[in-house]
């Protein structure tokens, strides 16, 4: 699914370098990112969602070399291959939670909202518990709630790959376990494969690997 | 419908004219002619003066193109209804300086104290001479209006003129031997005409064509014994009971109508100078 | 459509503000359309009245008060000039006269005393009852009828006046005999009557009336507990053969002379006759008096569009503030929007599609108020004309 083959990035500001020989994720297969604070592992995700463009070095995902596509086609290609969940679940304030889980229909081209599309939105929200609070604003649902607004919206796109960034840091050690486990049913329903940056220690024996990201760094000092 | 149309703009374009008083009438249609309507509306029964008409009488002479208005005083009825002032005509306007003023009757209201009013005589026409000048204004009017046209208005008018001059003379003459005497009169309404031939005319205040009551009686006893008259105007043809009871206190009877209405069998002209010949009968040679 | 959908979402969400900037934004717009149109429609009343008017006879002093009280039957009081001036003109032939008196007034509306060539001159119709006939008759405009819900066979009684000092003058109660079709112009808001009715309400004719003055009633000579006791005139039947007027009719008073010049010839020849600056009367053509207010009024209205230029400037730059506020708070949005992949020019898009939405409700808003405005602008300039009064 991902082969990033000598990756080198760094920041304009140059405080910062980051350096990935190789690394290699495979299809359907759940691997958690971790390593200290700072160490490059939101930058890697960005990478190879293609927010951020390397210097140098290749990032293959699904087939697809990302850094060689242009802005356009890179933006058209995240929308519809890659899945995010974020930490913070950036959900939008003024859309129902089905519109938030359909907001990704309403900001490309690159994606078609039509019936098949919603009555997808409807099957995820039921089967992640929230079947009957869709027409809620995010203020009226409680954490566990909004961060399973955030997995439908990330997998509604049918992705071959989500990308979670800590998206357990900001909940109870119950709630973490459960979301962790519907992002994993619901990644192995829609058949993609899960790169997530994790500081849960605790959850790491349920990924099938974990990559160590201390290894990448390049230290400021370079 | 072409005829139908034609009739009634035919019976729109004639000029509607109203008067105040038969006389005026009378002149107005001499005038006009044939190419307008003249009415009085003021029935026969009713004494023009104090005529009060009903708001469709009122709608009737505001619907009219000349409203001709004697002035000096008669018909007040038109100072309390509301008539275009375009369409009206005072014919006695050029004429004021020649009015006759009467006795004043004081009164009083609220809290304005007592004031009086100046009475008028305001039977104008009774004297040709002033007839002429209301015909002359009439004339004026007729014209300013284009009720007719002007060679029309101006032959009838001369024709008309001639005619009030002719009744004029004829009446001097016939009543030049009157001078001096002293006539009584029913009612107050022969000021123009008496100033007008020289007479002497005391009035009472009889009710028109009416059988006089006693104390009427004995004031007409009184006023012909300290005037030494001995003849009696009557406005109409009194029952002749009344004849017969002023005759005997020595009196000779006259109708001399005063002309507000028109009376049967005459015209203006006509009844003028029947009742001019008639006062000149009784009078003593 | 996608844009539009998600701009109407965070419009309707944030109800209260976007409410807030598109009331602004429809005033903004509305309030320069609105006064252009009242303020052309006022010109066009106010001109043509005054092109309606050839010429006004009155007292020498202010031109635009005696204009605004003969024309508009303002609260202006020109001093009144003698029914002779009306006679003069009658007796020159060069025009018709039509006198205005307009000193008194009854429930807020003016009273006007003139004869019936008004009625003619103005083709004013009838539309219910019939026109004024017998002393004492009123007319009224409907828009007077419509404000006292006062009809045929309801009377009006004069407001009490001191203008004159007269002794005994009582209000008039006065019979409501017709209701005049609408004009829009001020005929619509005044009470008419004939001259003479304003005369005897002026106290110049009476009646001899068995009236109980309010001097006796205060001394205490009368009872009060009369059912008799009358606190106004009336003009009846039983008492109208009574009414007279004191003096001659040459020296009653009229507020103005409606002047109808029988052609350019005539109007040349009269105004000619009222140059002596020392007279006690003047001449004026209405048209050019008016003309000059219209001058004025629009010296003003430059001015308010100054003013509301300046406001709108203002305004603008405050919805901006807004709009750029609002995309500060929402630059979370923006960048997970980035992440998910949205295109380019996603934040523009979205922003255009913010301010269209807020814009086109504005816009519907203001054309509406427009449309009610430019629809109702001859009737409402009619009342505010009027409302000078």
């Amino acid at each position: 699914m991902i082969a990033v083959q000598d990756l080198s990035f760094r920041y304009s500001d140059a405080s910062f370098r980051l350096h990935v020989p190789q690394f290699e994720l495979q299809d359907r297969e759940r691997v958690a990112i971790v390593g200290p604070s700072g160490s490059g592992k939101t930058t890697l995700l960005n990478l190879i969602a293609g927010i951020l463009t390397p210097q140098a070095g290749r990032i293959d995902v699904a087939g697809t070399d990302v850094a060689q596509l242009s802005d356009v086609d890179r933006r058209r290609f995240r929308a519809s291959t890659i899945g995010f969940v974020f930490q913070d679940f950036a959900l939008l304030d003024y859309l129902s939670a089905r519109q938030n889980i359909l907001y990704p229909y309403r900001i490309t081209p690159a994606l078609t909202l039509d019936a098949k599309a919603r009555a997808r939105a409807e099957a995820l929200a039921v089967s992640c518990g929230i079947g009957d609070k869709l027409d809620r604003h995010p203020t009226a649902l409680s954490q566990g709630e909004q961060q399973r607004v955030a997995i439908c919206r990330a997998l509604v796109t049918q992705p071959k790959l989500i990308l979670s960034d800590e998206a357990t840091g900001n909940l109870d050690p119950d709630s973490k376990s459960r979301i962790l486990d519907l992002l994993f049913e619901q990644a192995a329903e829609a058949g993609a494969a899960v790169l997530a940056v994790t500081h849960d220690h605790e959850l790491l024996p349920r990924f099938e690997r974990v990559l160590d990201f201390a290894q990448f760094r390049e230290g400021a000092e370079a | 419908m072409i005829v139908l149309g034609a009739t009634l703009a035919g019976a729109q374009d004639r000029a509607q004219v109203t008067t105040v008083n038969y006389p005026l009438q009378y002149f107005a249609q001499r005038l006009l002619g044939d190419g307008a309507q003249v009415t009085f509306p003021v029935p026969r029964d009713v004494d023009p003066s104090f005529w009060r008409p009903s708001i469709a009488d009122i709608s009737a002479v505001q619907a009219a193109d000349l409203i001709v208005l004697n002035g000096a005083g008669f018909a007040t009825w038109v100072d309390r209804v509301s008539l275009p002032r375009s369409k009206l005509l005072n014919t006695s306007a050029a004429i004021k300086d020649r009015f006759i003023v009467t006795e004043s009757i004081t009164h009083s209201h609220g809290d304005g104290g007592s004031h009086s009013h100046e009475g008028l005589a305001s039977y104008l026409w009774l004297d040709p001479t002033l007839a002429l000048a209301q015909t002359e204004a009439l004339a004026a009017a007729i014209v300013a209006r284009s009720l007719a046209p002007v060679e029309d208005v101006a032959a009838q008018l001369a024709t008309l003129q001639a005619d009030l001059e002719a009744l004029d003379a004829a009446a001097q003459s016939a009543l030049d031997h009157l001078t001096g005497v002293t006539l009584i009169a029913t009612h107050p309404r022969y000021h123009y005409f008496a100033r007008r031939y020289g007479l002497t005319v005391v009035s009472m205040e009889w009710e028109a064509g009416a059988m006089p009551n006693k104390a009427e009686l004995a004031q007409l006893e009184a006023l012909s014994r300290d005037t030494e008259a001995t003849i009696l105007l009557w406005e109409a043809e009194p029952p002749a009971a009344a004849f017969e009871a002023t005759a005997a206190l020595g009196l000779r009877n006259v109708v001399f109508p005063t002309l507000a209405h028109s009376v049967d069998g005459g015209t203006f002209l006509e009844t003028y100078a029947g009742a001019v010949s008639a006062l000149a009968d009784v009078a003593p040679k | 459509m996608n844009a539009l959908y998600l701009a109407f979402a965070y419009l309707r969400y944030h109800w209260g503000r976007s409410v807030i900037l598109t009331l602004v934004a429809a005033l903004i717009l509305f309030v320069p359309i609105a006064t252009q149109i009242l303020l052309s429609s006022s010109e066009r009343a106010l001109v043509a009245r005054g092109e309606a008017t050839p010429l006004l006879l009155g007292s020498r002093g202010s031109q635009l008060d005696l204009t605004m009280a003969a024309l508009y039957f303002s609260d202006e009081r020109p001093d009144p000039i003698p029914m002779r001036e009306v006679e003069a003109i009658w007796d020159s032939g060069l025009a018709v006269p039509i006198p205005v008196h307009t000193a008194f007034s009854s429930a807020g509306f003016r009273i006007v005393g003139t004869t019936l060539d008004y009625f003619a001159f103005r083709n004013l119709e009838i539309a219910d009852g019939r026109g004024l006939s017998v002393l004492g008759d009123a007319v009224i405009g409907s828009g007077v009828a419509a404000t006292l819900g006062k009809g045929i066979g309801d009377t009006l009684v004069s407001a009490p006046e001191n203008l004159f000092d007269l002794d005994g003058v009582y209000p008039l109660e006065m019979p409501i005999v017709g209701v005049l079709a609408p004009t829009n112009a001020p005929d619509d808001q005044a009470i008419f009557v004939d001259i003479k009715t304003a005369w005897v309400i002026q106290g110049i004719g009476h009646g001899h009336e068995d009236v109980v003055t309010a001097a006796q009633i205060a001394s205490g000579s009368d009872t009060v507990a009369n059912a008799a006791v009358v606190q106004y005139q009336r003009i009846t039947e039983v008492n109208i053969g009574s009414f007279h007027f004191h003096g001659s009719q040459d020296g009653f008073p009229t507020s103005a002379v409606i002047v109808v010049p029988n052609d350019t010839r005539s109007a040349t020849i009269l105004k000619g006759r009222y140059l002596d600056t020392e007279g006690p009367t003047q001449i004026v053509e209405p048209a050019g008096v008016i003309q000059g207010l219209v001058d004025r009024i629009f010296r003003i209205k430059s001015l308010l569009d100054v003013v509301t230029a300046i406001i709108a400037i203002a305004a603008l730059a405050a919805i901006g503030l807004a709009v750029f506020l609002s995309y500060r708070l929402r630059a979370r949005e923006i960048a997970t929007a980035v992440k998910l992949g949205a295109r380019r020019g996603m934040v523009l898009r979205l922003l255009s599609a913010e301010t269209f939405t807020l814009l086109l409700i504005s816009t519907c808003i203001a054309a509406a108020g427009a449309i009610i405005v430019s629809r109702n602008a001859e009737a409402w300039v009619g009342w505010l004309l009027a409302l000078g009064s």
